[in-house]
Formats: structure tokens, C-alpha cells, sequence
């Protein structure tokens, strides 16, 4: 206690509150601020919106400017979050002017805002956006009255999401999760008069709860073994300062908490949701838990595995474990889907398995790739999911042979399509080529041990471009099917239309917002091919510093942790 | 005394979880459930955390045993049809197995737990703890130290509870009436519903 | 296992009776037809985790209550979770009327 409560009696006497603010790098939250008060902001004004007054005028409230916000959850949610996205840009210039080496802990070491959070945030950010360009139209069609909680719920599961990118303490990494993951249950259940969705969703939860147990029961172990602390900054301590006493418990702690970390990013074996969920959930949901959950887990899984680094051998074997199956689950079973949803679902699985190979090593020019690994994952696999969105719009099917000859009535969508399917392969010209050969790159350089699964990982990617050519080989060269004879004719009747905007009864891409998550995606997966070294560069220095952090934790000798509880937080930070 | 009264907690909470697993109507394992809830308050008082105990009984015992009492009106108490799944003795089979060995590899090493890291003050503290209740440290700790998580769970809590009052009402038209865009290019087309049909039972 | 009967109850007693808890509510999950029976054996194995935390707290470090601030939390959330999930399975039972979670084939797992 003596850590909290000196510091803020002292603020209390002085009166000095946004000294006290500053010193705990409250600042540094201002995005996750914004997006709070905005989703605070659509829940209130929703109540005063046209859909949920018209049975009792007498709550509506005649004024122009309520009306006009109330109606336009959206353009607030999307306001709110370009807003972040400029406040987390702003903080790139606070890194590089202070040089805040080691990061700065923010409100009591809950949270640490270091190059690896900003980037991160940066890139889940973007993300959004996309994600939310494709929600647009598609919650217009599909929950147009119950849009603005749909959206108040998707910024809430955003926020679980920033907060899990730079938590350093058992409680708010738990907390973020669960958020993250309570509200993606009611996300993927929202369609509630679908079967479909309401069954995913009940899936996901039960998987879920599950899994979150197994990574509490975890987290509990892990605390007695750090003495009483919650703090992921005691844990080098902890493992320095006995490690053969631990080593019958760690692995079990490990194993638990991989679990539930391997659930959110559906490595295998924890996968069994994936596909379902997926096919199962609204689409513009469906690329939120591939891209946003991913991602963010991911950076929780390297700050939870970086202190093990060198302590314990089974943290390799876990990790390369979880690998290698999830290459082979993925790749092979993906082999034989035929709905698109349930294919890009496997196709995730398999990307899990690469990115966790990265994570084997725990050096930090390999950790570097798996961020940019992640970092274009999320506008392949968005943009495949944009055009998943458009096709099966157009076409009111999801299966794959239904796509038949899409190409010879729009060339543009299915173009679009085949180099972000030609992305998640890694061919050349698109970012995915770059990120595939810079993971294995370092993972050979690194640790030449590794090489056998690189090969592997080599394989596994070769089989998986079978199945990534056989759509495009599907939409571009077979004869076209039914649904898209049918489509051609519409097109005809209504001549004049955009390359990419459809007929008469196309909603989805005949909408502004969708054509722009495409432009985004495409940009994305283009530029970051061009743009690989910078990008690189950012990873490579974020890492660094987080691994200089955490050789600044470690102590010289051996100490006995006695009272590590109650000196987490003042030690951390290094003021500027 | 208290030795006593943990092997009773211990042996009733027990056998109440196989209750809650196994008991032929769901009915009855909710009532089980209700009595785990309240002997693991009693394991709180035991270890000197009377303020969590009281949270346990009326959060779960009280709250969530009533949410679930109305979830099962709602669902009806119906019994299952018979299985007709062939392998699925093969999944129980698995499933009890895997639960089985979770908890034998926990309680093997649960069992070998040595507690290196206990602070040397433990004593003290401990009667300080108990002399004092753990509500104002509790209370301290969670507006100071763990503010960020306070705040982040309130937000889930707002949103847990608005998406749950969605998705149990009782009518849902998703017949949107296109107020949310007003100002967009375009027009609903009905025709769009078509490949996602709603088969609500309305 | 054999748990040695002490004067005293000690930690490792707590966490092995958690981890039978924990378990049983584990085989609820994986075994449970009844979608209610399946939350309340999440709540369970939930309970088991709080059980482990109080435990370890007042065993290893009394001085500072983080463990029961966790516990707290977890029970927060837990029933957040269960809110949720009961909604869901209402949402589902008027759908298709059923809650024997071996009725739903819309998905193939």
C-alpha cells in the first residue's frame, strides 16, 4: 500500500492533480479515452434517435443537433476513432523527442507505453477503420435498428483490445481480454434471428469461458510463484532467482496460460471455434476477430513469453508445438472446404501456426518480423474479408463453386481479390512475400536449430498456395455457374453501372464506405511491400527496447524476492 | 476448529460439483451450483477475506443463481431426447478423461507446492489483516493501484449489460427502417435480406 | 493422490481441492448436453480459480490483498460472462427451440 497511497495524498495536499496525472502517464491512454467517450457518447444519444422514439414522441427531444448525432452512430464511432488514430500518431513524436527508452509505465504499471504499444495500436487502429467501412452498409441492411449498440459494442471490444497491447499486469491483461472477448460474443450473435449467428456466438462462448478459465487458473499459479505480485515485471525477477525450485510448476502455468492466449489468436488445438465462428458471425465481425483479436493477443503473448527467454526450454517446445500443429491443421484441412468463410478461417490457423513460429526463439530481430508479420496480416486478410463481404452480397451464396467465372462479370472485385488472396500466400509484390521471408530470414539467422521447421513452415506454405490459386483458379478461368449467370444478366439490364458497383439488388458495393475498405486494404498490402524497411526498422527498434527493459528488471545476482509484491510500480518508469 | 469446519466445506463442495456435473435435472444442479457458491464463501472467511466473501454470496449465491433460475424458466426444464449419436460415448469417454487428468496434473502439483516466495512478515500481516477486515484495503488498492482495470470492467459491465437486454428481447424486427442513414447515397433494397432469411419463431 | 491430514490446513490442500473443482467443472464443459448445465460448470471452474487465488494470498503474501483484488475481478467478469451467455441461450432456444446442445448441426464443428 505504501505504493499508492504516498503518491496520491501527496497530490491530494498539493492540489497539484494534473502533475499527479502526468507523472503517472495518463496522457499516454488518450486513445483508448477517445474511443470510451465516444461509445459513452452513441449509447446516450441513441436513446434519443428516430428508430427508438417513434412509439413515444414525447422523449424526443427537438433538437437539430441530438437528432443529427443520434442518427449517425457510425459517423461518430468513425470520428472517434480517426481521433485516436492521430493521438497515437502524436505519441510517435513524444517517443522520439524524449526517448523514453524503456517505455513509461502508465497508472501504477497497469499499462506500458512503450514503441511496441504505439505501433501496435497504431496498425489495430487502422485496422479499424477498415473494419469499420465495412460495417457500414452491412449494418444499414442487416441491424439498421440496433445499429448504434452495435457499434457502441464493436468500440468497446476495441478498446479490450488497445488496453490488451500494452498490459503488464495480470488483472488489466485479464480485464482487456474478457472485454475483448464478452463483447465479440455478442457481436457474432447479433444477427439474433439467424440460427447460424446465435449458434456461433453460444459456441464462442463456451470455448471462450473455458479457455479464459484455463488461463486464469494460470495466471493464479504464476502469481504464488512471483510472491504475491501481479505485475508480468516481476516475473524476470522471480524466474532469476529460482528456477530449478520451479521448474515442476512453470510448465503447467505456461501450458494454462497458452491456452487461453492460444484460443484468442486460434492456434491449434485450441482452434475448434474457428471455423464455425467464422462462418457463422456478420462478416465485417468475422474480419474484426481475425485481425483485432489476433493481433492484440499476439503482442500480449511476446510481452508475457519474452521473460522466459533463456530460463526455460519448454517455453520452446510449447511454442514450436503449437506451431507446428497449427500449420498442419490449418493447411490440410483447408484443403478440402468449399465455403470461403470456413476456408479463410483455416487459412487463420495456419497463419497462427507461422507467426507462433517466430515466437520460438524470443530474439529480438525475429520477434521484429512476427509485428510485421502481423502488421500486414491485417490488410490481407481485411481485404479478403471486404471482398468475401461483396461477393457473397452479389452472389447470396458463401460457397466457393458458386463463384465460378466471377471474373468475367467483374473483373475489377475478383482482381481485387486474387492479390489479397496472393498476399496471404506470400507471392511476390504484395507485403505478404516481404513478411514471410523476413520471419524465416531471422529464424534461421537467429537460431540455426530452427531450420527444420522452417522448412516445414516452407511446406506448409507451398501446399497452402494450392488452395489460395484454386479460388482465383475458380473465379477467373471455370465456366460461370448459376449465381453468376444470373448476376451477368442483372448487370446487363442495368447497364452503366461502376466496374465494381453491382446491379439493382447489390447493396454492399455499390456503397462509398466498402470501396474505400477495399481502396485501404489494397494500399496496405501494396505499400508495405514498398515501404518494408521502415516499417522493419520501427519493429526492429521496438523490440530492442523491450528486451533492454526487460534486461534492466533482471538484477546482476540472484536476490531472494522476499517483498517483491510492494515494488512493482516506482521501478519500471524512467522519467524523461 | 477450523480444521474441522475446511474438511467440511471441502467434502460438501465436492460432492456438490459432481452434483452440478452429473445431477439427472438441470434444475437440481443449479441448486447444487447455489451450494458450491456458498462453501467456497466460507473458504473466503477462512482465509481472512470476510469483504469477498460477502461479494461471493451476493453476487453469485443471490445474483447469478436467480439470473440462471430465470434462464431456466425461460428454456424450460425440459428433459433431452435420447442420444442417438454414435460416437458419442467415444466423446464422453474423452471428456471425462481430459477432465480427470487436468485435475490430476493440478492437484499432483498442487500437492508438491513449496511456498519459496512467502514474504517473512507473513505473521504479522496476517493478524494485521485480521484485526483490520480487508474492505478499506481492498477499496484503496482498487481506486489507486488497479484504477485502470476498475474502470475498463465498468465499461464491459454498461456493455454486457445493453447486449444482453438485445439479444433477449422479446420482439426484433431487423426491418431497419433506414433512419441511421439518412444522409448516404442509396436506398434499402428488402432483396438484399434474402441470403441471411431470419428464422426467427415470431 | 493422498493429501496428509495437517492440524493445519495448508496451501497446497487449497489448490489441490481447487484443482478437483476445477476439473469436474472442466468434464461439465466438455461432456454437459444441457447448454445452462455448460455455464454453470464455466462459473465453476471460475470459482475454482478464485478459490486458488484467495488461497495463495493469504498464504504468500497476506500483506498485500492484489490476489483478492483479483478475485474480485474475476467475479466480476464471471458474471458479465454469464449474463451474456444466458442471453444467448434464450436467443437460441427461440430459434430452434432447443437447448441439448447435440440438437445444433447448423455448423459443423
Amino acid at each position: 500500500m505504501v505504493f499508492s497511497a504516498d503518491a496520491l495524498s501527496s497530490a491530494l495536499l498539493d492540489n497539484d492533480w494534473t502533475g499527479f496525472l502526468l507523472k503517472q502517464g495518463v496522457p499516454f491512454l488518450s486513445p483508448e479515452f477517445i474511443l470510451i467517450l465516444t461509445l459513452l457518447l452513441i449509447i446516450v444519444l441513441s436513446l434519443f434517435s428516430v428508430g427508438k422514439t417513434e412509439n413515444k414522441p414525447e422523449n424526443a427531444i427537438n433538437s437539430p443537433v441530438v437528432s443529427l448525432l443520434a442518427s449517425n452512430s457510425w459517423n461518430l464511432a468513425m470520428g472517434g476513432t480517426v481521433l485516436a488514430l492521430l493521438t497515437v500518431i502524436a505519441h510517435y513524436f513524444l517517443f522520439f523527442f524524449n526517448h523514453f527508452d524503456v517505455g513509461y509505465s502508465v497508472l501504477y504499471g497497469m499499462f506500458k507505453a512503450d514503441l511496441l504499444s504505439v505501433a501496435s495500436r497504431t496498425f489495430l487502429l487502422v485496422g479499424f477503420i477498415i473494419v469499420l467501412l465495412m460495417s457500414k452498409r452491412y449494418v444499414a441492411t442487416f441491424m439498421a435498428k440496433q445499429a448504434s449498440e452495435f457499434f457502441a459494442i464493436l468500440l468497446t471490444a476495441f478498446t479490450g483490445a488497445m488496453f490488451l497491447c500494452g498490459s503488464i499486469d495480470f488483472v488489466s491483461a485479464f480485464v482487456s481480454l474478457e472485454t475483448l472477448g464478452i463483447s465479440s460474443y455478442l457481436l457474432v450473435g447479433y444477427l439474433r434471428n439467424n440460427q447460424q449467428s446465435t449458434e456461433a456466438s453460444l459456441k464462442y462462448l463456451v470455448y471462450g469461458g473455458a479457455s479464459s478459465a484455463l488461463f486464469l487458473f494460470g495466471l493464479a499459479l504464476l502469481y504464488g510463484l512471483m510472491g504475491g505480485s501481479t505485475s508480468l515485471e516481476t516475473l524476470p525477477l522471480a524466474l532469476n532467482s529460482g528456477v530449478k525450485e520451479l521448474s515442476a510448476w512453470l510448465p503447467i502455468a505456461l501450458v494454462l496460460v497458452m491456452a487461453g492466449v492460444g484460443f484468442k489468436i486460434s492456434a491449434a488445438p485450441f482452434h475448434m471455434w474457428t471455423p464455425d465462428v467464422y462462418e457463422g458471425a456478420p462478416t465485417p465481425v468475422t474480419a474484426f476477430l481475425s485481425v483485432v483479436s489476433k493481433l492484440a493477443a499476439f503482442v500480449f503473448a511476446i510481452r508475457f513469453l519474452l521473460p522466459f527467454a533463456g530460463h526455460v526450454g519448454s517455453v520452446t517446445i510449447l511454442v514450436s508445438l503449437l506451431a507446428l500443429l497449427s500449420m498442419l491443421v490449418g493447411n490440410t484441412i483447408a484443403l478440402k472446404q468449399t465455403n470461403i468463410k470456413r476456408l479463410l478461417a483455416y487459412s487463420t490457423i495456419a497463419h497462427a501456426g507461422y507467426l507462433l513460429l517466430g515466437l520460438t526463439v524470443l530474439q529480438y530481430h525475429s520477434l521484429a518480423t512476427v509485428l510485421f508479420y502481423l502488421f500486414t496480416y491485417v490488410f490481407m486478410n481485411l481485404g479478403a474479408f471486404a471482398c468475401v463481404l461483396v461477393t457473397s452480397d452479389l452472389l447470396k451464396t458463401e460457397t466457393i463453386a458458386d463463384m465460378a467465372g466471377l471474373g468475367k462479370a467483374k473483373p475489377m472485385l475478383v482482381a481485387m481479390f486474387s492479390i489479397f488472396l496472393l498476399g496471404l500466400a506470400g507471392m511476390p509484390i504484395t507485403a505478404g512475400f516481404f513478411a514471410k521471408l523476413f520471419l524465416f530470414q531471422a529464424l534461421v539467422t537467429e537460431n540455426p536449430i530452427t531450420l527444420g521447421m522452417v522448412l516445414l513452415a516452407l511446406v506448409a506454405s507451398t501446399v497452402s498456395i494450392y488452395y489460395y490459386l484454386n479460388v482465383i483458379r475458380t473465379m477467373v478461368v471455370a465456366e460461370p455457374s448459376d449465381a453468376v449467370k444470373a448476376l451477368m444478366g442483372q448487370t446487363e439490364s442495368n447497364a452503366g453501372c461502376a466496374l465494381m458497383a453491382g446491379g439493382g439488388t447489390s447493396s454492399l458495393c455499390g456503397s462509398t464506405s466498402m470501396r474505400w475498405a477495399m481502396i485501404l486494404s489494397l494500399a496496405g498490402t501494396l505499400l508495405l511491400g514498398v515501404l518494408a524497411t521502415p516499417i522493419m526498422t520501427v519493429c526492429d527498434v521496438a523490440m530492442y527496447e523491450l528486451i533492454q527493459a526487460g534486461k534492466q528488471l533482471e538484477p546482476e545476482s540472484a536476490q531472494p524476492p522476499a517483498n517483491v509484491g510492494g515494488v512493482t510500480t516506482s521501478a519500471s518508469s524512467t522519467n524523461p | 476448529m477450523d480444521t474441522l469446519v475446511f474438511w467440511f466445506f471441502a467434502v460438501v463442495s465436492v460432492l456438490m460439483a459432481i452434483g452440478v456435473v452429473f445431477a439427472p435435472s438441470v434444475l437440481y444442479a443449479a441448486l447444487c451450483l447455489l451450494s458450491v457458491f456458498f462453501c467456497m464463501a466460507g473458504f473466503f472467511l477462512l482465509n481472512n477475506a470476510d469483504f469477498l466473501a460477502v461479494a461471493q454470496v451476493m453476487v453469485y449465491a443471490v445474483g447469478l443463481t436467480i439470473v440462471l433460475m430465470f434462464g431456466l424458466m425461460f428454456t424450460g426444464n425440459q428433459a433431452l431426447p435420447a442420444q442417438d449419436n454414435k460416437w458419442g460415448w467415444l466423446v464422453k469417454t474423452i471428456a471425462v478423461f481430459s477432465g480427470l487428468s487436468i485435475a490430476g496434473v493440478l492437484a499432483k502439483a498442487s500437492s508438491s507446492f513449496v511456498p519459496k516466495f512467502v514474504t517473512p512478515m507473513a505473521e504479522p500481516m496476517k493478524q494485521n489483516v485480521i484485526a483490520n477486515g480487508t474492505a478499506t484495503q481492498l477499496g484503496e488498492l482498487l481506486l489507486t493501484k488497479y484504477i485502470l482495470p476498475f474502470e475498463l470492467v465498468s465499461v464491459l459491465l454498461l456493455i454486457a449489460m445493453i447486449g444482453a437486454i438485445l439479444l433477449s428481447k422479446k420482439t426484433f424486427s431487423d426491418q431497419g427502417s433506414g433512419v441511421f442513414f439518412s444522409f448516404d447515397e442509396g436506398k434499402l433494397v428488402p432483396e438484399a435480406l434474402g441470403w441471411k432469411k431470419d428464422v426467427g419463431l415470431e | 493422490m493422498s493429501v496428509a491430514v495437517t492440524p493445519e490446513i495448508g496451501l497446497s490442500t487449497y489448490l489441490v481441492l481447487a484443482s478437483i473443482l476445477f476439473g469436474l467443472g472442466f468434464m461439465g464443459v466438455a461432456t454437459g448436453r444441457h447448454l445452462m448445465r455448460t455455464l454453470m460448470c464455466v462459473e465453476l471452474m471460475l470459482n475454482a480459480v478464485n478459490l486458488a487465488l484467495v488461497a495463495i494470498n493469504n498464504t504468500v503474501n497476506p500483506g498485500d490483498l492484489s490476489g483478492q483484488v483479483f478475485a474480485i475481478f474475476v467475479l466480476t467478469v464471471s458474471a458479465a460472462e454469464a449474463a451474456v451467455g444466458i442471453a444467448i441461450v434464450i436467443a437460441l432456444f427461440k430459434n430452434t427451440g432447443s437447448v441439448d446442445a447435440d440438437a445444433f448441426k447448423e455448423l459443423k464443428g
